[in-house]
């Protein structure tokens, strides 16, 4: 079977060309090409429609991406989120792992890279870069500190010592190969944990989200919000 | 130009309106002295002046007929000595009641003898330079049981030196008949004096107090000068009133502190310099005052004092008295040229002033009138000793009001210094923010002019390059998009510089390898990785990590398009005292002293700037780029 995509994109030749990457790889099958929020958000809630990716810019012209990223993780069955960005740039990155994307997609990889990377996504395995992984372990070390009380986070929310070691090294520009064997790991094994660190960020968030809104009381307890 | 002394009395605006006041209520004052005055006059029951005086000196003694009042002074100038009188007079005619004697003078010591009777003695009446008994009115009773029909009154007197000694003309009466006389006389000379005591002793007080405790004057304009600075006239009226204080005192005090020619010379320096400062006062009042005028005045006191040493102990009796009128004169003359100064350039405290002086002079005038009239001379009953008590109330409304300008005028200086320094603290904070920002702002254009530079040097000379490239026609598509290529990455290595934390050299590989990996494999050169975790060198700015950057870049760009390299070794090690980062190349190397390596000056040039090492060494098969940059104590 093939992967399902969609894709989000509000310049035209941008959303063609990944439309094109997309369509040329065996593995995937383009479902849709969109090009603003409203749009795409009619278009995930019927539940007719079945989609496995969601490929998204952030800057739209009627919002952001990360609402629809939020909306596709919401799915059932979950569709799974990279973002459309030109410089892998961090801030964004990091706003849409949050949101629960899996990663990102360069602007201008060539059509096979981005093929190649929605495919390894979906097999498990994460696209990181040391601007990402710095980020990532500043906000672990961040959330380390304060440690809320009365969330209902699962103890392994936080950082193993191995996943932290592996984040380090991916810091310094190590590659998954030579952390793999600095880490006596397997390749997949790192690539693998790249996503776990990025689903548990996201889980992280939303429930500190949920709980930061519970006490303020924007929520009442057990109905979830899209903020 | 200075504003005089005096300006700060003459309040500007309504001034002249309370000028005009000042001088209808000057003139009503004046006026209702010299209106008052001539009120003043006794009548006696029965004057007996008619004496027989024995004057006992060094001649001896013999008896003579003299006339009442006796002025021992002027008959006897410079002499102590006794003398002693014989009064004879007949009872009057009716019921013998006993009759009263009222004296205004007899002194300086005495004894009274009636009919061969002691009657009355004084303390230590023969004590030379003893109490003096002279200073209050007298009244003796004569008992009817000692009178008869031919009486004979035996006074015998004590007389120092230019004490006003001698013996008043007798006033013989009923008791109804002299106690009148008596009790004015009394109220005139013993209580007028002492209220006159008292209150030039309380504006003295007040005086010294304000000169002591005031230490700055009203008109002095800044703080500093006024910290060194006391109110003069705060001294001349306490010095004044001091003088006029013990004036007082000594016509109340019958036994004085002092033997009597020192206490009289106490006195007389007391009066000398409480004329002197009042003048000093006058001139200060009317702006006059100068250098002069105090020594003139110093000169002047020091004169009194030595015409009243001359008179006490030498008898030169006319040395006080020449003292004396020329300071009539002087002051008389001098009252009226002030009275008409402050008439001219008026205010409140000018125009009291010259109402204190002119009744002065009034009054001496009438003393003189009275004095002839009726032959006073020693000026018992004269307004003369009693004028100097409208000088102390004067005084007392001058300095209060001066003090009171004063005070405001200090609380105006501590609110407008208050203010002052709050405005200059703002300034100062405003000033701080301004520099603070203008550092900040300097700071920005410094990152934005190295942040430009870097785009011209990298992304734009690549975009250029491709423009051309693409112009020409000449080149193939794969170049022109490996120069865009490149231009990109310039782009997003800019970025990534601009996001590194401070000193952060392990995360600026990172990211440099992340941005050209993609090239790397496309060279086909084998990169291997040897970057140690380094704690970040501090003094390393983003600005200084962007040049570090530019030279990896560059070193890493000519390993790939020139070397022909198969491996490249970047490596980030940490050493004692510094921290090395080299790229080594198996390519074919260069000759490093020709300048034909490209950019090599330019990377030489960013190393400097960040104060960094660099050391090229090349042969084939090894080249090798090593920067060193030292910790600096980071």
């Amino acid at each position: 079977m093939s992967w399902r995509v969609l894709v989000v994109d509000d310049d035209a030749e941008v959303r063609d060309f990944v439309a094109q990457s997309v369509a040329a790889c065996p593995g995937l099958e383009l479902v849709a090409c969109l090009g603003n929020v409203a749009d795409a958000r009619d278009w995930l809630k019927r539940e007719e429609h079945l989609v496995d990716v969601l490929l998204t810019d952030l800057g739209l012209p009627d919002g952001s991406g990360l609402e629809l990223i939020r909306l596709a993780s919401r799915r059932d069955p979950p569709c799974e989120a990279l973002v459309i960005s030109v410089f892998g740039d961090d801030d964004h990155v990091l706003a849409s792992i949050e949101a629960g994307a899996l990663g990102y997609l360069h602007k201008d990889e060539t059509p096979a890279n981005i093929a190649q990377t929605i495919l390894d996504m979906k097999r498990g395995a994460s696209p990181i870069s040391p601007m990402v992984a710095r980020r990532v372990l500043a906000k672990y070390r961040l959330l380390q500190q304060p440690a809320p009380p009365a969330v209902n986070h699962e103890p392994d929310v936080l950082l193993t010592t191995r996943e932290k070691e592996v984040l380090e090294l991916f810091a310094r520009g190590f590659s998954y190969a030579e952390i793999a064997r600095l880490q006596d790991l397997s390749v997949h094994t790192v690539r693998s944990h790249v996503k776990t660190l990025y689903t548990k960020l996201a889980v992280h968030s939303k429930n500190e989200a949920v709980f930061e809104a519970t006490q303020m009381g924007l929520l009442r307890p057990g109905r979830e919000g899209s903020g | 130009m200075r504003p005089p002394k005096w300006a700060y009395f003459v309040q500007d605006g309504k001034a002249q309106v309370e000028s005009l006041m000042a001088k209808v209520s000057f003139l009503a004052f004046l006026l209702a002295f010299a209106l008052w005055m001539p009120v003043n006059s006794a009548r006696a029951a029965q004057v007996l002046v008619q004496a027989q005086v024995c004057v006992l000196t060094k001649t001896g003694c013999t008896y003579k007929t003299t006339s009442l009042p006796y002025l021992w002074d002027a008959l006897h100038p410079g002499q102590a000595g006794r003398a002693e009188f014989v009064v004879n007079f007949t009872r009057p005619s009716g019921p013998n009641l006993p009759l009263a004697l009222y004296l205004q003078r007899m002194g300086n010591g005495y004894e009274l003898k009636l009919n061969g009777e002691m009657l009355a003695l004084s303390l230590d009446w023969s004590l030379a330079n003893g109490p003096d008994a002279a200073k209050a009115p007298l009244l003796i009773n004569l008992p009817a049981g000692l009178l008869r029909e031919r009486n004979e009154l035996k006074i015998s007197l004590r007389a120092d030196v230019a004490r006003r000694a001698g013996l008043s003309a007798l006033h013989l009466g009923t008791s109804e008949e002299v106690w009148p006389q008596y009790r004015q006389d009394y109220r005139w000379r013993v209580l007028g004096v002492e209220i006159g005591a008292t209150l030039t002793g309380l504006v003295a007080l007040l005086a010294w107090t304000m000169w002591f405790i005031r230490p700055r004057t009203a008109i002095l304009n800044t703080p500093l000068q006024a910290n060194s600075a006391r109110d003069p006239a705060f001294l001349y009226a306490a010095v004044a009133m001091s003088g006029w204080c013990i004036f007082f005192c000594d016509l109340a005090i019958e036994a004085p502190p002092l033997p009597w020619p020192w206490w009289g010379l106490i006195v007389a320096i007391g009066f000398a310099i409480a004329v002197c400062a009042m003048t000093l006062f006058c001139q200060d009042i009317a702006g006059l005052e100068t250098r002069r005028s105090r020594r003139l005045m110093v000169a002047v006191g020091l004169a009194g004092a030595v015409s009243a040493a001359s008179t006490l102990w030498l008898g030169w009796w006319a040395a006080w008295v020449v003292w004396l009128g020329l300071i009539v004169l002087g002051f008389t003359s001098y009252g009226f040229y002030f009275a008409w100064h402050c008439w001219r350039s008026p205010s409140t405290a000018r125009l009291l002033m010259a109402l204190a002086v002119l009744i002065n002079v009034l009054g001496g005038a009438w003393d003189w009138v009275t004095v002839l009239r009726d032959g006073d001379l020693y000026g018992d009953n004269t307004f003369g000793h009693y004028l100097p008590m409208f000088y102390a109330l004067t005084l007392g409304f001058i300095l209060v009001q001066r003090f009171h300008h004063a005070s405001l005028i200090a609380d105006q200086l501590t609110n407008s210094m208050t203010t002052q320094v709050q405005a200059k603290s703002a300034e100062l904070k405003e000033s701080y923010q301004n520099m603070e920002a203008l550092v900040r702002e300097q700071a920005r254009s410094t990152e934005r002019a190295s942040i430009l530079r870097d785009m011209h040097d990298g992304v734009g000379s690549h975009i250029a390059s491709a423009i051309r490239q693409l112009q020409s026609g000449k080149s193939d598509k794969a170049h022109v998009l490996s120069t865009l290529n490149e231009s990109l990455d310039q782009l997003k290595l800019t970025i990534d510089a601009m996001k590194l934390s401070r000193g952060d050299l392990a995360g600026l590989l990172a990211d440099l390898r992340y941005r050209l990996e993609p090239r790397l494999i496309a060279s086909e050169l084998a990169l291997i990785w040897q970057v140690q975790l380094v704690p970040p060198i501090l003094r390393l700015d983003g600005e200084a990590l962007r040049q570090l950057q530019y030279v990896v870049y560059e070193a890493l760009s000519n390993v790939m398009q020139h070397a022909k390299a198969h491996n490249v070794t970047l490596s980030l090690e940490e050493d004692t005292h510094a921290i090395s980062l080299s790229i080594k190349d198996d390519g074919r190397g260069f000759d490093v002293a020709s300048s034909g390596f490209r950019g090599l000056n330019a990377m030489r040039q960013r190393c400097d700037a960040v104060e960094g090492q660099l050391q090229i060494t090349s042969a084939p098969g090894n080249t090798c780029l090593k920067i060193e940059i030292v910790r600096l104590g980071a």
